[in-house]
């Protein structure tokens, strides 16, 4: 693909939880395309843009660990924030803290290391003014000054991820030579459909995912 | 990844018929007795169904149609349930909540079986509307004690006809009409199977048999909380088929006596394999060797394998193959193993691992070559199991008061090979310090973590040889209780009471005051002409391990103390040894 990235990203830890195993977070073995999508938005993206993930090489071996943590049981209710910003009020919400806290477990993933090789397409909501030099230029200075519109993260926001733009040689995986069946594996959110999950059969070929595009026909059904 | 093996695993058994493997709309559930009906729907007997297990009536496990989750609302099961719903009367009596109950078991029938067209049902029918409430008590107490029938679940049975009336061939066909008409919420693709335009499950069947769970059981799926929904999505998308599969299969793996799990402290860990393996019989031996299985003896079903067990423990510690005891032994099956701890009404993963049997059972090996040690009495287990090693680290040496992430960590470093957890060596040490007692199991599990996490050269028994400064320090300290001992035999406390937390963390201070204690009850044993060779053998003790030791380190970190503690209990080991040799 002539408008294609790659982007090296690391971190301690990352956590790409499981849609079945969200409570009790048990992440997948490996980063999900929809993951990978969201740290590349972070660096940029524009309405007139998709980022299409096309193969996500994995650069160090899965390790797992477990954390315990105290988290929170609600969410703020939709209706606050709204109000709060029509009548130009403080927005303040309150939780008590005993009822609303929750102990949840985590299987998560420590040293991780991935190479997103992606590209975009330009979307209908394209302009006049927008071409795909313009944005690749626009990703490529970004990615290599380190700039981001959001913290990019590893599956949960409280995992950074750093990253890298790669324009040498991808490094070779620990998995080179083998095949390895990861099972369904979430491939994105269907947003113009009601948000419907879309999973794909993820095989992990020298290390090397290659998802389908969540365009595809045959992914939405 | 986890829900595809069990999956897999449900597949596997239920193309067995003898596994016991519910089929699609049925489930597995304790029931005490049957109701005999006669074709008029009149009450015949209740008989009772129950299994005498070491004196106690236990319920037995029946398949009946698949058990409705309840939570608190009123929800019937299909041809059986619990007393209240059946005779809608209970311990209670026949309080209007049962009456409500007991309308929603005879409402749930005519539901599903409208059309059924058999002399059972229409029995079981004819009962419903002529029973009684008021007077449960009575009738059933004419044939069974109503304390015992108030609380437990019922089935039918028609009198003179083997089988209970919700295996009969019409109700079954109904049942399963019904399980498959019923209207599901939405298609959705299923993430564990992976088949499109699946009907989605709207509730999991909870997974029951987690130690210190909840009883009614509890859920690895679940979305309880409007914090754990994200894009509004607060149902995983599984169909129904996989859903039912992979609880049944996981429900099957925790029931009461399966041999494919074992608990260790709060983690209950269950393994199953890809493709049938003897392994998965004896596989739980292995990684918590019961006394009967290693001692052989007292064995009653089968002496075989308890000898098995013991032999196969020590090829494997002794890093040869298991193929070599059992030779039909194919090693490289896939197993699976899930480690699951509860956390309020859900479940959580402590881990999960995939390998082949040969390398779990490498592990194992070297986990218990690690823990090797020399015994301080014979009837200590050689292969320590991990609940006994975790309760020397727990005050007062109980199950409850083991530290909850250590018992999974553990667990973990034994059977994916990765480093015992860091505050192993502290809670040992901890435990040491306060009861003052080197036991066989805190000196193995140090032994274990120095070799693993600190690649240290431990010895299984004494090494004259070895010349590292703590263990000398360990040996050393050994030897002035000793003298101690001999000198004044029966005091209160000796100086490993008073002095063995301090002469393993700060030397310097301390071993100077032993020795010169030590001097003079090397003298006072001298003036014994009975004990005078002990005297000499002590001192030249002394002076050989002295001869090594240029000078007390000020402090000795936590794990020098771990080896300080290994010498000593090697040292201290080797007297007592010897004495029994002489005697």
């Amino acid at each position: 693909m002539a408008y294609g990235v790659k982007l090296r990203v690391w971190g301690d830890y990352a956590c790409f939880t499981r849609p079945e195993m969200k409570v009790e977070r048990v992440s997948y073995d490996v980063m999900t395309p929809s993951a990978a999508r969201g740290i590349l938005e972070a660096i940029h993206w524009k309405p007139a843009i998709r980022w299409v993930v096309d193969r996500i090489h994995v650069l160090r071996p899965i390790k797992f660990d477990n954390l315990r943590r105290n988290e929170v049981s609600s969410k703020i209710p939709k209706p606050n924030p709204a109000t709060a910003m029509r009548e130009n009020k403080r927005l303040y919400f309150l939780v008590d803290d005993g009822d609303n806290r929750q102990q949840r477990a985590a299987t998560l993933l420590r040293d991780v290391e991935y190479v997103i090789e992606a590209h975009f397409q330009l979307t209908d909501k394209a302009g006049p003014d927008d071409n795909e030099g313009k944005h690749l230029a626009i990703f490529n200075r970004r990615a290599a000054a380190g700039q981001f519109f959001h913290q990019p993260c590893l599956g949960c926001r409280e995992f950074p991820a750093y990253f890298e733009l790669l324009e040498g040689e991808i490094p070779s995986s620990p998995y080179a030579g083998q095949s390895k069946e990861l099972g369904y594996m979430l491939l994105d959110l269907d947003f113009d459909n009601q948000m419907t999950p879309l999973f794909f059969r993820a095989v992990m070929e020298n290390g090397i995912i290659s998802p389908p595009s969540p365009l595809a026909s045959e992914v939405r059904s | 990844m986890i829900l595809q093996a069990l999956n897999g695993y449900y597949e596997r058994m239920a193309e067995n018929p003898d596994s016991g493997m519910p089929p699609f709309g049925t489930s597995i559930e304790s029931i005490s007795f049957a109701l005999v009906l006669d074709v008029n729907g009149v009450l015949q007997n209740v008989e009772d169904l129950r299994e005498i297990e070491n004196g106690k009536a236990r319920a037995r496990k029946l398949p009946v149609p698949a058990a409705v989750t309840r939570t608190s609302g009123v929800k019937s099961n299909f041809l059986w349930d619990k007393s209240s719903y059946v005779l809608g009367a209970d311990a209670e009596g026949a309080t209007e909540k049962n009456q409500e109950r007991f309308a929603a078991f005879q409402d749930f029938l005519q539901h599903v079986g409208a059309e059924i067209d058999d002399p059972g049902f229409s029995a079981v029918v004819k009962f419903l509307r002529d029973w009684d409430r008021g007077r449960a008590e009575d009738v059933i107490g004419q044939f069974a004690p109503w304390e015992e029938v108030c609380n437990a679940n019922l089935v039918f049975r028609l009198d003179g006809v083997p089988g209970f009336i919700h295996n009969r061939p019409p109700v079954q066909k109904a049942w399963a009409r019904f399980n498959r008409d019923k209207e599901s919420a939405a298609l959705v693709q299923c993430l564990i199977s992976g088949a499109k335009d699946a009907p989605l499950a709207p509730v999991h069947t909870p997974i029951k048999g987690v130690r210190g769970g909840q009883t009614s059981g509890g859920y690895i799926v679940s979305f309880n909380k409007p914090a754990f929904v994200s894009y509004a999505q607060d149902k995983a998308s599984v169909s129904e088929d996989s859903a039912f599969a992979y609880t049944t299969a996981l429900n099957g793996l925790l029931a009461g006596k399966s041999r494919r799990k074992v608990h260790i402290g709060d983690t209950t860990l269950v393994f199953w394999a890809q493709r049938a393996s003897p392994a998965e019989e004896f596989l739980a031996d292995l990684i918590e060797p019961s006394d009967a299985a290693v001692d052989t003896a007292g064995v009653e079903d089968d002496p075989h394998t308890a000898g098995k067990i013991s032999s196969l423990l020590h090829a494997i510690r002794d890093g040869r193959r298991a193929a070599d005891i059992l030779p039909d032994l194919d090693e490289s099956v896939q197993f699976y193993l899930l480690a699951l701890a509860p956390n309020a009404a859900r479940l959580s993963i402590r881990f999960w691992e995939t390998n082949s049997l040969g390398s779990f059972l490498e592990r194992i090996g070297r986990h218990f070559q690690q823990l090797d040690m020399v015994r301080q009495f014979d009837n200590e287990p050689e292969f320590p199991p991990l609940w006994r090693l975790l309760c020397q680290i727990a005050p007062l040496g109980k199950n409850e008061n083991i530290p909850a992430v250590l018992a999974g960590a553990m667990a973990k470093a034994m059977l994916t090979g990765c480093r015992y957890p860091q505050n192993l060596l502290a809670a040992v040490l901890g435990r040491i310090r306060a009861e003052h007692v080197v036991t066989y199991f805190r000196a193995a599990l140090l032994k274990a973590f120095l070799m693993r996490n600190h690649q240290m050269e431990v010895p299984v028994s004494l090494d004259i040889q070895k010349k590292d400064l703590p263990y000398l320090l360990g040996r050393l300290f050994a030897v002035l209780e000793k003298a101690q001992e001999e000198a004044v035999p029966g005091s209160n406390a000796t100086i490993k009471d008073r002095y063995l937390a301090s002469a393993s963390a700060t030397p310097g201070q301390v071993f100077h005051l032993l020795l010169k204690n030590a001097a003079n009850h090397v003298s006072k044993l001298r003036k014994d002409p009975e004990k005078k060779g002990r005297a000499h053998h002590l001192e030249i003790l002394t002076q050989d391990i002295m001869a090594e030791i240029s000078a007390f380190p000020r402090t000795l970190p936590a794990t020098e103390q771990g080896q300080f503690m290994i010498g000593y209990y090697h040292q201290r080991k080797d007297f007592f040894t010897k004495k029994n040799q002489e005697g």
